[in-house]
């Protein structure tokens, strides 16, 4: 026997062991997690199942190279009993990921003590295990049938076009399960909330920051133009000309280029004409400058505090002072 | 509601010119190719006629410009509809109907279904969310109500021109559209985009292949994960995905079949996509496989057509764009002979490793698709997809030209990865497209 034929054959002969080992640390990690097991052998269960994979691969390549070649009985046999157990694997891993689609992270290890994104590396293993299996069996398969005249050709012919189905096939599961988990989320959603309003469904998606414009909306006219901090530090958002603008339009908005470093922008105004500026704590964390925005005093007419229900508290003060605590941690509109 | 009602009518308006074009199409793909021309036409007519014309953006332009599509689409085809009205019988039609109807194969309508589950999925999730995504309402929806409420584009001159004459007006005329006929929601214009994509997709591979070949490849379209999860925002890389795609899938069947009315839809439809974002020069691949093929058919006006298209959907919009920008300079612009001068080997490191993060690593199926799909076409030596690897080959070497030119003349490339992510879709259904091909062509008898 030849090194390389030895080789095969060990290969076969700890094929089904090896499989059966990872399936079985897989699932320990899949109750556990990934790298439990480090702890107790230094090695985690991906480890298990990368070997896997490269068995599989030496065995793929042999058999592609010497056509006439046959694995042996018990691996065929283990093979194909594993392969009924596919379906059922993918079925239930599906389950689990929508089931935590509709409810919120870490439900089913909550519920069922079972990690959906570890589960799946069960899954991998079994789609390749089983598609390795068919790849075996084809060559008796057509064979047997007459549509090929020897295991020769059927390689010769299947050998690249296998790969290609394989690859054609692993595209769609990986992302299936994430356009299916996208799709089923937002049907769900839809179905629990199906007459929430415009203001409900942009505050779902710009949390504070869409009631805030909408306060601004309600306490300036349509020709209003209004300085809003420069977009750096916390005002990332609150300082991003056209996003603003876009929920106060047809008002103008003004404000600095941000500066990329140090927080002297900060502490100027706008050097064109405005009519109202914006009070905002920000919402960006960012420990080098403290909350609020304006940061200098200026003369002012009004100051309408945002309060949490969206009503205004109206401040008729003569001057902004950025030292009070109230003006540093408010939303609102100062009018001039 | 309104929305369906307004999609619906600009899909009419343009069936008269599509039945033209496309004579050969089924019903589905021809509703498809109204939605695709229908749009492409009506927007680009729009801004034509207000930036030459000063016509003001309304209704009645909007209107107007539908009616002229409708007018030009029925003339073109007058032979033909007069013949159908001569010979017009409500009998016939009657049978046809309930011949139809009894045949149903239930079995492929429950596959059909499910494999344009997606794309329908998309449709009905986009019907309920407003537009909300970033440079969605920042810039191509802020557009399109400036549009709505004054009626041309002078607060869009007056402040930040640069970022908001930075791409083309497709979307933003497109969300206009429904602005103006009756204030619909037009989300679901994006997710109708997939729907009609899928389509086009699937009855482009279904001229050549059987059902069920067909229907699996649409699938792997459909279930694609990044083109459905960018149906359900509304910004302007999926529009091109498809308008590009499917220009090419057109120009593929006219090389295989040679008749000219599949090189006009294709060049229509690939000037549409230079009308969605002009920076991406993906016509270029198109333009190249225009020239073999016209090398081949010893007819080289094809490629003077192809490069007036391109002209046609690209020149008024940079004329204007240089008219309303003052200066289109980026402040982070670089000196390409100056880079190209000072060029080191830890920038070329860069560009392997940009190219690897943002163009390989989040597609290496499809890549890997594509490298197998190209040994077996070699293997094969059947070369009948060679269109297809003309234009993935020629795309593959714009990504990488491309990613040296941005590296060399924009100080901040390395933070605009996202972009090229978005930018490069379309290599997904060319990709799937030439694997299609190459599994259902016979090698060749040695």
């Amino acid at each position: 026997m030849t090194k390389s034929r030895w080789l095969f054959r060990l290969a076969d002969g700890i094929l089904p062991y090896l499989a059966s080992l990872t399936y079985f640390l897989l699932l320990i990690e899949a109750v556990s997690y990934i790298g439990f097991l480090h702890q107790f052998i230094g090695f985690n269960s991906l480890f298990f199942l990368y070997s896997n994979l490269l068995l599989l691969g030496f065995l793929s390549i042999w058999l592609i190279s010497h056509p006439k070649e046959e694995l042996s009985f018990y691996t065929h046999f283990f093979l194909k009993l594993q392969s009924f157990f596919l379906l059922p694997l993918v079925v239930i891993y599906y389950i689990f990921y929508l089931t935590e689609q509709a409810n919120y992270d870490n439900f089913v290890y909550t519920t069922f003590h079972v990690q959906p994104q570890n589960a799946r590396y069960i899954v991998i293993l079994a789609f390749w295990l089983t598609l390795f299996y068919l790849f075996v069996s084809s060559r008796r398969i057509l064979v047997q049938k007459k549509v090929f005249k020897s295991r020769t050709q059927v390689f010769n012919w299947f050998n690249l076009t296998i790969v290609l189905y394989v690859l054609l096939m692993a595209f769609f599961v990986n992302n299936s399960i994430n356009t299916v988990g996208l799709s089923i989320e937002n049907v769900i959603f839809i179905f629990r909330n199906p007459t929430l309003s415009y203001d409900r469904k942009m505050f779902e998606s710009w949390k504070y920051f869409y009631p805030q414009m909408q306060f601004v909306n309600q306490h300036s006219p349509e020709t209003a133009v209004i300085a809003i901090p420069p977009a750096q530090n916390h005002w990332l958002t609150d300082g991003n000309s056209v996003v603003v603008r876009y929920f106060v339009y047809p008002r103008k908005v003004v404000n600095l280029i941000e500066s990329e470093v140090g927080t002297e922008t900060l502490y100027l105004m706008p050097d064109t004409s405005y009519t109202h500026v914006l009070l905002t704590k920000g919402s960006w964390q960012d420990p080098t400058v403290e909350f609020g925005w304006p940061k200098i005093p200026f003369p002012v007419s009004k100051i309408y505090y945002q309060m949490p229900d969206g009503t205004a508290s109206v401040s008729a003060v003569n001057t902004f002072d950025p030292s009070l605590e109230v003006n540093k941690n408010s939303y609102g509109l100062i009018e001039l | 509601m309104l929305f369906f009602i307004d999609l619906l009518l600009i899909i009419l308006v343009a069936l008269p010119l599509v039945q033209f074009l496309a004579p050969g199409t089924n019903v589905w793909e021809k509703i498809a190719l109204g939605y695709f021309v229908g749009f492409g036409i009506v927007t680009y007519g729009v801004f034509l006629s207000h930036i030459w014309f000063s016509v003001p953006i309304t209704f009645g332009l909007y209107a107007l410009i539908m009616a002229v599509l409708f007018l030009i689409g029925i003339w073109l085809n007058r032979t033909q509809l007069l013949k159908n009205f001569q010979t017009f019988k409500v009998e016939a039609l009657r049978k046809k109907f309930l011949a139809s109807v009894s045949n149903v194969n239930w079995f492929k309508y429950a596959v059909i279904i499910l494999v344009f589950l997606p794309p329908l999925l998309s449709v009905f999730i986009d019907s309920y969310w407003p537009i909300r995504d970033w440079d969605a309402i920042t810039l191509y929806d802020f557009r399109a109500k400036v549009v709505y409420i004054t009626h041309n584009f002078q607060p869009l001159i007056e402040q930040y021109s640069n970022y908001y004459f930075a791409y083309p007006m497709f979307t933003s005329l497109s969300n206009a559209y429904f602005y103006f006929f009756g204030y619909a929601n037009p989300m679901a214009f994006y997710g109708a985009n997939f729907l009609f994509f899928a389509i086009i997709f699937y009855s482009r591979l279904r001229s050549k292949l059987g059902f069920v070949a067909a229907a699996f490849f649409t699938a792997l379209i459909s279930y694609t994960f990044p083109i459905f999860s960018h149906s359900l925002i509304a910004y302007a890389n999926l529009p091109y995905t498809t308008f590009l795609v499917a220009g090419y899938l057109y120009l593929f069947t006219w090389v295989t079949e040679g008749k000219s009315n599949w090189f006009w839809i294709g060049c229509l439809l690939l000037g549409i996509s230079i009308w969605n974002r002009d920076a991406e020069p993906f016509w270029v691949s198109a333009l190249l496989l225009v020239a073999i093929q016209s090398y081949r058919l010893k007819n080289f006006k094809f490629i003077g057509y192809f490069i007036a298209n391109v002209v046609f959907f690209m020149a008024p919009w940079a004329w204007y764009k240089g008219l309303v920008v003052p200066d289109t300079t980026s402040t982070h612009a670089l000196s390409l002979t100056h880079s190209i001068l000072t060029l080191t080997s830890k920038h070329l490191v860069n560009m392997v490793v940009y190219l690897f993060r943002y163009f390989v690593e989040p597609y290496m199926l499809m890549h890997a698709i594509f490298i197998i799909s190209l040994i077996i076409f070699i293997q094969n030596r059947n070369y009948k997809a060679w269109p297809v690897l003309v234009v993935i080959v020629s795309n593959y070497l714009i990504v990488l030209a491309g990613t040296g030119y941005l590296s060399l003349t924009y100080s901040k490339w390395l933070n605009v990865g996202g972009s090229l992510e978005r930018m490069v879709l379309f290599f997904i259904p060319l990709s799937i497209f030439f694997a299609a091909q190459v599994l259902h062509t016979r090698p060749r008898k040695k």
